[in-house]
């Protein structure tokens, strides 16, 4: 479909930026560290090798979503490449799930190569596998789901502002999305005015509080099969109303 | 009307935000039931105070509030579901204070609620003179840290004479509430009698910004108060009896016998009530939560939302 | 093109509307000034495009091959990185992208713009093989005698306006013709110029232009000043003079 040519091309571009390998590089650097300081501070190495590799994975995860996103849209209409595109059998809805779909599969070819890093490190210190191992997989497609909702707010951004202005837009619904949970909690006390604005917001950035699980899965917790259907569905709708969003707005764009 | 127009597509993309959003509202709404306290145990996996500290590049004020708003949502809802146990309350005070040393208010609310015993609070006074502690180093010239250490080793340590110090030093301090003078001296002659104690509660009540903390010792007072009706009402029902040899049916009979003026109610208004074998009962003991008598029996505490 | 929506009113292309993808297969378009991916190849550039147009997956590189060849792309550039390509070989390139599909209608923005006079002429060609192939071939341009030597139909456009449309022999023929007269015979040259035509001597021989309505007059004037006639050749309009006559009278309403 054409769909899949446009998420092809797009992943294409995205594995010719230079920008891409350079944050991987940098990633692979983040999770060799950990197991440097592994040595150096006694009995928590697999604590701190779960934690700062998935921090690792995640930020860079969130900085090249953020980084190639910002220009999926506003790039090609800049550089123009998006006349001789749209001016084919191509609906401006299909332009868009492609670009967005291309992106994502970067990202989740990227995140296999850095999980596959993290599990070799974790077999170099723990020199076998354990149970609560699967629980960092769930951890890692946790941040998966972030990175597609992270991956399409950002195109929704791009596909009405500057680069500079989704990028600053994008980290901040990040940042605030790390911290949801507790704004719910400031919408449920607070009443007027405040209320309807802290509701607004806190249903309106992404949760990735119920994604972190960094730290409880470093401890060897356990993550129940609901709570990970739920969050699947969540990121799956959040992200489908974004790009629908981003959609709608380039529906309606003249190209000039 | 062709089957390729724009406004078509535009219509469908819009119900598919609202669809989507609407529905990932709903499941959100579902993922936050199911973690319940998550996010509060996770607060708590860092590996310490200092190191959550050094690890927020920074923004240590905008933590601190936002670890104090956790501590206060936590303390909430156990609080509404009267909880026998708020034993994640100090880790997230420790944390929040540790962040920002000067966040009063913390150390303050942890006075009050880490003393008082379940379900009002943790039970753990010594954990609040701790916290009380740390916050005077961090803050000596601020007198009401002072008030609330003063008040811990009154009330829960019954130390009359390092609480009378406490008060008498922290009524030297700038811009301190006359109260503590008063309080000092109290302490200092008279030891721990009801007087005394209900003139701490009233200064609680009245010098206390944090609206939980002022509840919490308007129903003190109003507690002490009904202890003081009820053992008052008992005296003259043992007076009805002597007089006439035996017990009153109702406050009806008491009024006639001109032993008392009206129906008594208690501090929030209710009528006492007077039970078959001459004892005083309250209407509505929950809302009196520290009363010590004139409660039915097998009644246990619980917390009420106090009513504005 | 769907690129800018219309303020309003209706259009309709190939019996359909632009919307209808299945009206867009049968349609090439070079932009103006094209950019292309510039991390791509030029075959994987076109198969791309070959792709959205939906070429089958068979078809495809046959049908590359031959476009490239066919807007004289060298075959060492075919696997080289679009950013190392001149304006030449990608004005190139976009004219294969707009061909590639097979369109019977293709739109050709500027099409010989950043051409070389060979490459010129051999876009000329192209649109003229084009043509031969059954192709409506729509393109806009600046060089108005290109648009004569291979067009059927012209429409001039200025200031954003229409200012006429038609078959360029008939446009051309309704512009007052000139005629050039050539003599001998010096003594004629003040009575001609009298009649509005300038002079210009050449050895023994004067030449002057005038108009067709003056020509009897003209013809006269020399015979009595015993001037000797040697060629009387009528001069045919341009589509330049055309336009320029048209911009004139506008900007004469406007004032």
């Amino acid at each position: 479909m054409r769909i899949a040519y446009i998420a092809a091309n797009t992943f294409r571009e995205a594995v010719r930026d230079r920008v891409l390998y350079n944050l991987i590089i940098f990633a692979l650097l983040m999770i060799g560290s950990s197991l440097l300081l592994g040595q150096i501070t006694i009995g928590v190495e697999r604590e701190l090798l779960v934690n700062l590799g998935l921090t690792a994975i995640s930020i860079f995860g969130v900085l090249i979503a953020i980084f190639i996103g910002i220009g999926l849209v506003s790039k090609e209409i800049d550089k123009r490449t998006v006349y001789t595109v749209l001016t084919r059998p191509v609906q401006r809805w299909q332009f868009i799930l492609g670009k967005y779909f291309g992106l994502v599969s970067t990202l989740a070819v990227n995140t296999l190569f850095m999980a596959a890093g993290l599990f070799a490190a974790l077999l170099f210190v723990m020199r076998r596998f354990q149970h609560a191992d699967v629980y960092v997989l769930v951890a890692i497609f946790f941040i998966l789901l972030q990175f597609i909702m992270v991956t399409s707010f950002t195109m929704l951004f791009s596909s009405f502002s500057t680069p500079i202005e989704s990028a600053v837009m994008a980290f901040c619904f990040f940042v605030i999305g790390n911290f949801s949970e507790d704004l719910r909690a400031l919408a449920a006390a607070s009443t007027g005015a405040v209320k309807i604005f802290a509701s607004a917001a806190a249903y309106l950035v992404p949760n990735f509080s119920a994604l972190n699980i960094s730290s409880s899965v470093a401890h060897g917790e356990a993550v129940a099969g609901r709570i990970i259907l739920l969050n699947t569905g969540y990121a799956i709708l959040y992200s489908a109303a974004m790009v629908a969003a981003a959609a709608l707005i380039f529906q309606r764009r003249d190209m000039k | 009307m062709n089957s390729f127009s724009n406004k078509k597509a535009s219509i469908a993309l819009t119900i598919t935000i609202v669809v989507c959003f609407a529905c990932s509202v709903l499941l959100l709404r579902k993922i936050d039931v199911a973690r319940g306290p998550g996010l509060i145990r996770e607060s708590l996996y860092i590996s310490s105070p200092s190191a959550l500290k050094r690890m927020s590049l920074g923004y240590t004020g905008l933590l601190a509030d936002i670890y104090w708003t956790r501590a206060v949502q936590y303390f909430g809802s156990h609080h509404q579901r009267s909880a026998e146990e708020y034993n994640l309350l100090f880790p997230l005070l420790d944390i929040t204070t540790t962040l920002d040393p000067k966040l009063t208010v913390a150390y303050r609310f942890g006075a009050t609620f880490l003393t008082e015993p379940p379900p009002q609070g943790a039970g753990q006074p010594e954990k609040a003179v701790e916290l009380v502690k740390r916050g005077i180093e961090r803050n000596p010239y601020d007198w009401r840290l002072y008030y609330d250490l003063g008040f811990l080793q009154a009330w829960d340590l019954h130390d009359y004479l390092a609480a009378s110090k406490t008060f008498e030093k922290g009524s030297q301090l700038p811009n301190s509430n006359p109260a503590l003078k008063v309080l000092a001296a109290a302490y200092a002659s008279r030891g721990g009698d009801l007087e005394t104690s209900r003139l701490l509660w009233r200064s609680t009540y009245e010098t206390a910004a944090n609206e939980a903390i002022r509840q919490n010792a308007l129903q003190h007072l109003q507690s002490m108060k009904a202890d003081d009706d009820v053992s008052a009402l008992e005296k003259v029902v043992e007076q009805y009896r002597v007089k006439t040899g035996s017990l009153p049916a109702s406050f009806s009979d008491l009024i006639s016998a001109g032993l008392l003026r009206a129906v008594p109610t208690d501090p929030t208004g209710r009528p006492y009530k007077l039970t078959a074998d001459g004892k005083i009962q309250l209407q509505d003991p929950d809302a009196m939560p520290f009363i010590t008598k004139g409660a039915p029996p097998h009644w246990k505490p619980k917390i009420t939302i106090p009513k504005d | 093109m769907g690129l800018v929506k219309p303020t309003s009113g209706s259009a309709s292309i190939l019996g359909g509307v632009i919307q209808d993808p299945a009206v867009r297969t049968q349609i090439g378009f070079l932009p103006e000034q094209p950019y292309f991916y510039d991390y791509l190849t030029a075959a994987e550039l076109l198969n791309y495009y070959a792709q959205l147009s939906g070429v089958p997956g068979g078809e495809r590189a046959r049908r590359i091959t031959a476009t490239l060849d066919r807007v004289g792309l060298a075959k060492d550039a075919v696997n080289t990185q679009l950013r190392k390509f001149s304006k030449g070989m990608l004005q190139r390139v976009g004219i294969a992208q707009a061909i590639l599909h097979d369109p019977k209608l293709v739109f050709l923005d500027e099409p010989m713009s950043g051409l070389d006079p060979i490459g010129r002429r051999e876009v000329r060609d192209l649109i003229a093989s084009l043509k031969e192939e059954g192709k409506t071939v729509f393109f806009s341009t600046h060089i108005l005698s290109d648009a004569e030597a291979l067009c059927d139909r012209v429409a001039i456009v200025a200031k954003g306006e229409l200012r006429g449309v038609g078959v360029v022999a008939d446009l051309t023929s309704s512009m007052r013709g000139k005629v050039e007269l050539v003599w001998e015979g010096v003594q004629a040259i003040t009575a001609v110029e009298a009649l509005g035509g300038e002079t210009h001597v050449a050895g023994e021989m004067i030449r002057a232009v005038i108009d067709d309505a003056k020509l009897d007059q003209a013809i006269d004037t020399l015979r009595v000043n015993k001037a000797r006639i040697i060629s009387m050749t009528p001069v045919r309009a341009t589509l330049e003079d055309y336009f320029l006559s048209k911009l004139a009278q506008s900007s004469g309403g406007n004032n």
